[in-house]
């Protein structure tokens, strides 16, 4: 009896579990779970290291023979100064000063299902730049191929040496930890056809900045091990959590359907939950960032309601958002599986919302990333650029066209204005096409291109062809894509099928003219209004030869000659296409007498005009008043008035005249 | 010495330099023409005749805005560097003035004197513009001990230490009103060094520094009250443009032209408010003088009496009667003084 009580109590005492398993949303597969783990990880806080197991089940989806593996080793991209990334990334922050700093994995052992050790026959390869230096590609030759359908289990035993934060990973200060990029994660090999495949291939890049991940759908079962205290945040579903004897304690998540795998511990967290349908939404927040909360829930709430009523329903049960510490900066702003970071903020006006616009934004990254999978090493713009898009739609739905990123004290910008502005402000935006490659660009502008000139073609796009016609456009993308990895084309694809079928022939065959210079050109818009002229009709004055055939001079002296004329002016209106970009415009005439004519211009020629022969004189011009074409960079000289209106000028120049003099006065500080 | 009546005598005082004041805002009003007209000129000439420009009235649009200076940059950037170099220049000029400002404080009761003043202007500049460069070290190493102090016994020097904004929170809510005290107090402190170097006409700028901080020390609430007051002062006026700005609204010819006017006095007076503080730490200085020293009645009654410097009668009779309401208030001893002042004012230019 007491043997039993011992044994009874042990059990007690040696382990604390308590189930949070939940019923899952879906009872099918939403994804072709073709990558799926089982990991069991521990953290050593001390070491800075993660010990693991890995299961790997992999399912050869290719009707090719797979001869070997390939893995991201992506931690190895912080190991030194050698690697790619590290010879690319210096905008990521000062290099560590200490040993502890650098991060690095490596792969301890590696056996297929059968006990096979595949470990000596793993080496590095360089796919992407071959830099011999980079050790964030492994290639393990298998003993035995994987035929095309046939499951392949491969166990694995990986150490992971967590950096200093880089690139959103790593720790920071005593125990602030974010863990992405973790595992030794394995490529896509996509099989002939697939994303242009000319033959079946390892889609396995390097790390490289600004190129990010590309990984296929799975199921992940991973067990976390960190001491009490800790509170943890991961991507998934959390199933357990269990006190250990030794101090820590191992939570369980289960992630499905997902194509990554991140997770975050720190014992300063404070949980804050909130709900929107069947989602719980959970807040891992500092507590000196506590006034932020309604600013994050709220956000997320916004951006759950909008994309599931536009794009499409949001198919997980958890989605956690997780605040970094100032000093934990480096890891905010990104986005994992159900699982994002925001933007640290102490105390910030109400108008400010830099906290809102981050956390919306890797919000919808759970659509244009995580369910359609694209490929952010190859097409950065698929994700980045469509998320930018639809973060200044819902910035501006919910906070204001005009307002929606700064509202405070007269100063007001939206979120699609800044968009706008990154593009059109640049010094040279003839940089690089939206369609290279990260590693490609070699004189920077990556960002303002991939994510801003991105979000603002499809803003020009939503606007020519109506916001219905582009809702139905993503849509149908989503849709057909979703839980699969899609190209540039996939879309543009879709593009032009539901704009035929919603409006025929109207923009041509097809918007090809259109995508070729947004995405794969680095045409700039840039149309102009260049004069305006009203000149009184006068008949013809010179030498004219009468009924017999004689010659008369005629000059404005002869009274008599005038004729009544219907038209008393003749107006031209003047205009020029400044850049390379062409874009079928509306132009917008209007007269003295208030009468206003709509002309249409194919954008095509350097130069067009329009001449009429009215009583009334051309008051105005508008080219494209409704502002469709948001691409222009130059939306104030589209448009040219007879009547200008000096109130503006008179208001701004008092305005000037008085900073002015107030900075004058200022230097009264001084003495 | 009430400090309320100093700081009513500093601003009555101020209107009886009412040339002064106006041509000091004109100087400040045509430099700062000088940059509003060009301005306005580019911006007519570049997107005056667009239809877009009609969006800058009711409120700033950003996108319109950015857009020309996207355009037109380069035309506004000879502008911004017109007032990059004109601000640094402008505060060379009102040290030099300075000179005349507070010699015509201290010779109020004969009215001003584009002469004299100009005169004072060319004479202390040396002396002012030495003790500017001191008055930028100590507010330098104030700040400097200050934030500096903070950051690297609270941070360890290294912003890699920073574990949670409340550290600047903490240390500002602090710090600030630390240093916007020190600030302000090192300031006044200028003042009176510059009333007490015309006034006794002395070249040591640090030791009549040293001097006037410790006057200040020693009269701190009435001299830091009336400084206050003068601050005060200055708030007020903006929170009343900040009252009114959003009425008036800017949105017509006629609601512009009433802001350009409420701008316009609100300069005004934001300049008033400098010379009522100049004028105030003058009839303090005089007032912490005549307690301090009152032998000083007596040695100046006997140059008085030698006939140096009669006092204008008219200028007597007038002060008499300005200050006839506020002197109910002063107390036997002020009483005393203020019969004496405009003797102790009869030094205008005699040791010059």
């Amino acid at each position: 009896m007491i043997r039993y009580a011992l044994i009874v109590g042990c059990f007690f005492i040696t382990s604390i579990s308590i189930s949070y398993a939940q019923k899952a949303k879906w009872d099918r597969a939403l994804s072709p779970r073709i990558a799926n783990y089982d990991i069991s990880v521990t953290l050593d806080t001390a070491a800075k290291t993660l010990t693991g197991k890995e299961l790997l089940t992999w399912r050869n989806d290719s009707p090719d023979e797979i001869e070997e593996l390939r893995f991201h080793l992506y931690l190895n991209a912080y190991k030194n100064t050698e690697s790619t990334f590290l010879k690319n990334g210096s905008r990521f922050g000062r290099l560590p000063d200490d040993e502890l700093g650098w991060g690095w994995m490596d792969v301890v052992k590696i056996e297929d299902e059968d006990g096979n050790d595949l470990t000596p026959g793993m080496e590095f390869i360089h796919p992407t730049d071959g830099n011999k230096e980079d050790q964030t590609v492994l290639r393990v030759p298998l003993r035995k191929a994987i035929d095309p359908g046939e499951t392949a289990e491969f166990n694995i035993d990986f150490i992971s040496k967590l950096p200093r934060i880089i690139a959103r990973t790593g720790f920071e200060g005593e125990h602030y930890y974010f863990v992405v990029q973790w595992f030794p994660k394995v490529g896509v090999y996509e099989e002939k056809g697939e994303r242009g495949a000319e033959e079946g291939r390892w889609n396995c890049h390097q790390f490289i900045p600004y190129t990010e991940f590309y990984a296929d759908f799975g199921v992940y079962n991973v067990e976390i091990t960190v001491p009490q205290g800790y509170v943890v945040g991961a991507s998934g579903v959390l199933q357990e959590e269990q006190k250990n004897m030794n101090g820590t304690k191992t939570v369980s998540y289960r992630a499905e359907d997902v194509i990554d795998f991140a997770w975050t511990a720190s014992p300063d967290f404070e949980e804050k939950k909130d709900k929107w349908k069947d989602v719980d939404i959970r807040l891992l927040i500092q507590p000196e960032h506590k006034g932020s909360t309604e600013k994050y829930l709220q956000s997320t709430k916004n951006a759950l309601e909008y994309m599931d009523k536009y794009v499409g329903e949001y198919p997980y049960t958890t989605f956690t958002i997780v605040d970094p510490p100032i000093y934990g900066i480096g890891s905010s702003g990104m986005e994992y599986p159900t699982l994002i970071t925001g933007l640290p903020a102490f105390t910030i006006h109400e108008g400010v919302r830099q906290v809102e616009m981050v956390t919306i934004h890797e919000f919808v990254h759970q659509y244009f990333m995580q369910m359609v999978a694209s490929n952010e090493q190859e097409e950065v713009w698929l994700d980045e650029g469509f998320t930018t898009y639809y973060e200044n739609r819902i910035a501006d739905h919910y906070y204001g066209e005009k307002s929606s990123e700064v509202d405070v004290g007269g100063y007001k910008r939206g979120d699609g204005e800044v968009s706008r502005l990154n593009y059109t402000g640049m010094s040279n935006p003839r940089v690089a096409a939206c369609a290279t490659p990260g590693w490609d660009f070699k004189i920077g502008g990556e960002r303002t291109i991939m994510y801003h000139k991105t979000g603002l073609w499809l803003k020009t796009l939503e606007r020519m062809v109506g916001i219905e016609t582009l809702d139905k456009i993503m849509q149908t993308y989503f849709e057909r894509w979703k839980f699969k990895h899609p190209t540039g084309t996939d879309f543009i694809d879709v593009a032009n099928e539901v704009v035929k079928r919603e409006h025929g022939d109207k923009f041509g065959g097809d918007l090809n003219w259109f995508f070729d210079q947004v995405v794969y050109g680095t045409q700039v818009c840039d149309y102009k209004v260049r004069s305006i002229s009203n000149r009184k009709q006068t008949d013809p004055i010179g030498m004219f030869e009468n009924a017999n055939g004689k010659k008369r001079w005629r000059d404005r002296r002869d009274e008599e000659d005038y004729a009544d004329k219907a038209a008393d002016y003749r107006s031209r209106v003047l205009l020029e296409r400044v850049g390379d970009m062409i874009v079928p415009l509306e132009v917008f005439v209007r007269f003295d007498n208030g009468e206003e004519v709509l002309e249409t211009w194919d954008g095509e020629s350097r130069n067009h005009e329009f001449v009429y022969e009215r009583p009334e004189k051309v008051v105005s011009a508008h080219i494209d008043p409704e502002q469709k074409i948001l691409m222009d960079i130059d939306l104030n000289n589209n448009s040219l008035t007879k009547e200008p209106d000096d109130e503006p000028i008179l208001k701004w120049a008092s305005k000037v005249l008085f900073w002015m003099q107030n900075a004058l006065q200022s230097t009264f500080f001084f003495f | 010495m009430n400090p309320i009546i100093v700081f009513f005598k500093g601003i009555s005082h101020t209107f009886r330099l009412f040339l002064m004041w106006l041509l000091l805002f004109l100087l400040i009003f045509v430099l700062g023409l000088t940059v509003a007209v060009p301005f306005a000129g580019v911006m007519e000439e570049s997107i005056g005749n667009s239809l877009e420009i009609s969006k800058l009235l009711p409120a700033y649009d950003h996108t319109v805005w950015t857009d020309f200076m996207n355009a037109h940059g380069d035309k506004i950037s000879g502008l911004t560097s017109q007032v990059r170099w004109m601000i640094p220049v402008f505060l060379l000029a009102y040290i030099f003035l300075s000179g005349g400002i507070v010699k015509s404080f201290a010779t109020i009761h004969e009215g001003f004197s584009h002469q004299r003043f100009m005169a004072a202007c060319t004479k202390y500049f040396w002396r002012f513009f030495r003790l500017f460069a001191w008055l930028m070290l100590f507010q330098g190493i104030v700040a400097a001990l200050l934030y500096g102090g903070a950051y690297f016994i609270g941070l360890g020097g290294d912003f890699g230490n920073l574990r949670s904004e409340s550290f600047f929170s903490n240390t500002g809510k602090i710090l600030l009103p630390i240093h916007l005290f020190l600030a302000t107090f090192i300031a006044m402190v200028g003042d009176y060094t510059k009333v007490r170097m015309v006034k006794e006409d002395t070249w040591f700028v640090l030791r009549e520094f040293g001097r006037s901080l410790g006057m200040c020390l020693r009269y701190f609430f009435r001299t830091y009250f009336v400084y206050l007051l003068d601050i005060a002062l200055l708030v007020g006026v903006y929170a009343l443009y900040l009252f009114l700005a959003p009425k008036i609204g800017m949105t017509g010819k006629a609601a512009i032209l009433i802001m350009l006017i409420v701008q316009t006095l609100v300069m005004f007076f934001r300049l008033g408010t400098r010379l009522f503080a100049i004028g105030s730490a003058s009839v303090m200085y005089d007032g912490i003088q005549r307690k301090e020293n009152p032998q000083i009645v007596e040695e100046i009654s006997e140059e008085e009496r030698a006939g140096i410097t009669p006092v204008p009668a008219p200028i007597v009779a007038k002060e008499e009667q300005e200050s006839a309401d506020l002197d109910d208030e002063f107390d036997e001893e002020d009483q005393q003084y203020n019969e004496r002042e405009h003797i102790v004012d009869w030094t205008p230019y005699q040791d010059e």
